[in-house]
């Protein structure tokens, strides 16, 4: 938790309320969810370096505490497959964010692995002004956006509340498997909702959590994108 | 805001047993709710009451007062039945005068818009100071059958029962009330809460979680003030008594209606699923279903799981049945080979082996074949309740025109189907099986026998097949819930 504390202390001190991806990924990666491995690169030498280091393909994401919609940023490159692609990648992706917003701090790119393709799952949290911290789960893609078909508990949540939520959701047909694709591993993803209720109960600053997209596979689930936004702390 | 402090044991007391209440706007016209709320409250003999009016001496043969201030005892409670205007006026005497707790009937409060809602936010702030706790405003009354105390100006003694209804709207609360009433159910109290400017849907909840009166809450929702609090005290309740709700808002123009009802804010309606889920609160979709399963939980045990026993006159009523049951998810339960060979006994050789059991036509005179096939389904473990679709009781016209049954006779009909309906209810108690019957009504107002041989019986009675369905969904699922949660 220390861990935590510090990145939310830093944040804090920056005046932002939005945590960067690799600050958020730090943060999950440090309550035991498996998320998939994210650097920061402040120069494209740096950037290559951690591609020949982690294996191509490679993503690229604009790091930067002022841009938080990166793909409107065209700040987000994914697929590139060797240096020569990253490097252009990593131009455009600056050239395009200074002419977006001229004013952001640009901290580099956050680079990544390519996650292999699974299942596309949400898991978010929010807070109610009636009911308080609430986990929502769903599938991901088309399914949260247009169907909605997501299922909420309020935090915190016990291994039975997990399991219910996920049976919950109409799609659920889709996380057994069906024609051929491979199921979703049920028990990761329990785990994923339990350790995110633990970490809002002792974590109060926290106000919205987005794990949009976990992937989930047969025998485990990954986070490749995570959302972190922080209370606006009152001025002491 | 207000309302931090929480409610006293003395305050609940000053408010359901009041030594003596002031109405304050009595009137004596009828049909006013200043008469309404004089006649309710002078169904007992046992409490004083004292009219209120500036422009009475009397009112219904009581010596009126001008100012609650005028009245030479101690006053409990006020009853509040003044133009909006007025309230916080009257409400400032009544904390002069040491008055303990308030209904507010009159509207025109937070309902309304923003001047109604400061007016309200007065009420509150003078209550407070004053030491004063209240209903409403916006209430139409409460009442508490062991004291036999009424607000609403029902006349008459009202039965002691163990259900409680508390709900946001006044009109919803005595539906509920009534609908439950003519099935025979009796209440401990009932509360129409207003728009709860002081005590709040998670007070009551509160309270009527620890009252020994109360073993079923039923509630009418439209927004909750406090959803977090609501949700431990039900997480808390639903261990050792059922809460039942309805709740308003669920779609956006419903939400809409709601808004502009009690000023309430109705929440995401999905999380208040969640919350309702999570705690174990019984959530229905309306008034009727309400009272379906607050009978249901009264009169029968909680079935073991889903599996469920049809057993029927015919075919028709059977698969009807069936498809109902399916649709709630619940599963047609496969009948145990020793059952099969005991129903042989009693079928012809052509019923079809399987649930639904058609009994293919014994005539309701045959109490003793159905009751025979009746047991064999209740003993079946495979079976955790059991749906009867069999006339094994009927209403005087049929008795009378079909059977020719001359007055006697049908006394004596009657007599030999209160032991039928008496011995389905041992085996029921015997083996914590449920038993539903179809029927075009609970209370069958044709044949007030009919009523009361339900009523004596406490056999569940149902509408229709897709209600006895939801009913049985719901205590299934109450059931799962108390065994995952209590771990039993």
């Amino acid at each position: 938790m220390n861990n935590i504390s510090q990145i939310i202390d830093i944040a804090g001190k920056q005046g932002r309320t939005v945590l960067t991806e690799i600050e958020a990924k730090q943060v999950f990666k440090s309550i035991g969810i498996n998320t998939i491995e994210t650097r920061l690169a402040s120069t494209l030498k740096e950037a290559t370096a951690i591609c020949d280091d982690i294996g191509f393909p490679a993503v690229l994401k604009i790091a930067s505490p002022d841009i938080t919609h990166k793909s409107d940023a065209g700040g987000v490159k994914v697929g590139l497959n060797n240096k020569a692609e990253v490097r252009k990648a990593y131009g455009e992706i600056m050239a395009s964010a200074r002419q977006k917003y001229p004013t952001a701090r640009i901290e580099g790119v956050a680079v990544q692995n390519m996650a292999r393709p699974g299942i596309e799952i949400i898991i978010g949290m929010f807070k109610d002004s009636q009911f308080g911290p609430v986990i929502m789960f769903g599938l991901g893609g088309i399914f949260v956006e247009v169907l909605k078909d997501v299922s909420f508990r309020l935090i915190p949540i016990v291994a039975r509340d997990a399991e219910e939520m996920i049976k919950e959701i109409k799609g659920y047909a889709l996380l057994q498997g069906y024609r051929g694709q491979e199921p979703a591993h049920i028990p990761s993803l329990v785990d994923i909702l339990l350790k995110v209720s633990d970490l809002v109960e002792q974590t109060p600053d926290i106000k919205e959590i987005d794990l949009n997209p976990v992937f989930a596979y047969k025998d485990s689930a990954l986070a490749v994108d995570a959302r972190i936004v922080l209370e606006e702390k009152v001025p002491e | 805001m207000n309302n931090i402090a929480r409610v006293t044991q003395d305050s609940w007391r000053y408010l359901f047993s009041p030594a003596s209440v002031a109405v304050i706007g009595a009137s004596n016209t009828p049909g006013t709710w200043g008469n309404n709320a004089m006649k309710g409250l002078l169904n007992t003999k046992d409490r004083h009451i004292y009219p209120v009016n500036p422009n009475s001496a009397e009112v219904l043969g009581k010596k009126a007062y001008r100012s609650v201030t005028d009245i030479p005892d101690a006053v409990d409670l006020a009853v509040i039945v003044v133009g909006e205007k007025l309230v916080p006026v009257v409400l400032r005497e009544c904390v002069s005068k040491g008055v303990k707790a308030a209904v507010i009937i009159t509207a025109g409060f937070g309902e309304t818009g923003e001047p109604g809602r400061k007016l309200e936010a007065e009420l509150a702030e003078i209550a407070s100071q004053g030491g004063i706790r209240f209903v409403g405003p916006n209430s139409m009354g409460h009442a508490d059958t062991r004291t036999q105390l009424s607000t609403f100006g029902q006349a008459g003694e009202m039965p002691r029962g163990q259900v409680a209804v508390l709900a946001q709207s006044g009109n919803m609360c005595l539906k509920i009330v009534r609908n439950l009433a003519e099935s025979g159910v009796a209440f401990s109290k009932y509360i129409s809460t207003g728009n709860e400017a002081d005590l709040r849907m998670e007070d009551y909840l509160e309270y009527l979680g620890e009252d020994d009166d109360t073993k079923i809450i039923a509630a009418y929702i439209e927004g909750l003030r406090d959803g977090r609090r609501f949700f431990q005290l039900a997480k808390e309740i639903t261990a050792r008594k059922p809460i039942v709700v309805v709740k308003a808002g669920g779609t956006q123009e419903s939400a809409r209606a709601v808004m502009s009802h009690t000023g309430a804010l109705a929440g995401a309606d999905a999380v208040y699923t969640a919350a309702f889920k999570q705690s174990g609160v019984i959530r229905v979709e309306d008034d009727d279903e309400l009272c379906d399963v607050v009978y249901a939980l009264l009169n029968s045990p909680l079935p073991r799981s889903n599996r469920v026993g049809i057993l029927s006159i015919g075919g028709g009523p059977g698969a009807m049945t069936a498809e109902a049951c399916e649709k709630e998810a619940l599963a047609i339960g496969a009948l145990q080979q020793g059952t099969i060979i005991k129903l042989d006994k009693y079928l012809p050789s052509r019923w079809p082996r399987r649930n639904p059991v058609d009994m293919a036509g014994p005539s309701a005179a045959e109490f003793s074949v159905i009751a025979d096939l009746l047991w064999a389904l209740i003993e079946d473990e495979n079976l955790d309740f059991i749906f009867l679709l069999a006339p094994i009781v009927m209403d005087r016209a049929l008795l009378a025109s079909r059977m020719g049954l001359s007055p006697e006779a049908i006394k004596a009909y009657r007599e030999k189907e209160e032991k039928n309906m008496m011995l389905i209810r041992e085996k029921v108690e015997k083996y914590q099986k449920p038993v539903v019957m179809m029927w075009q009504s609970r209370f069958f107002s044709n044949d007030p026998d009919i009523a009361s041989l339900f009523r004596k019986s406490k056999i569940i009675v149902c509408a229709n097949a897709r209600r006895a369905a939801r009913v049985m969904r719901h205590l299934v699922w109450y059931r799962q819930y108390l065994d995952a949660t209590l771990g039993k």
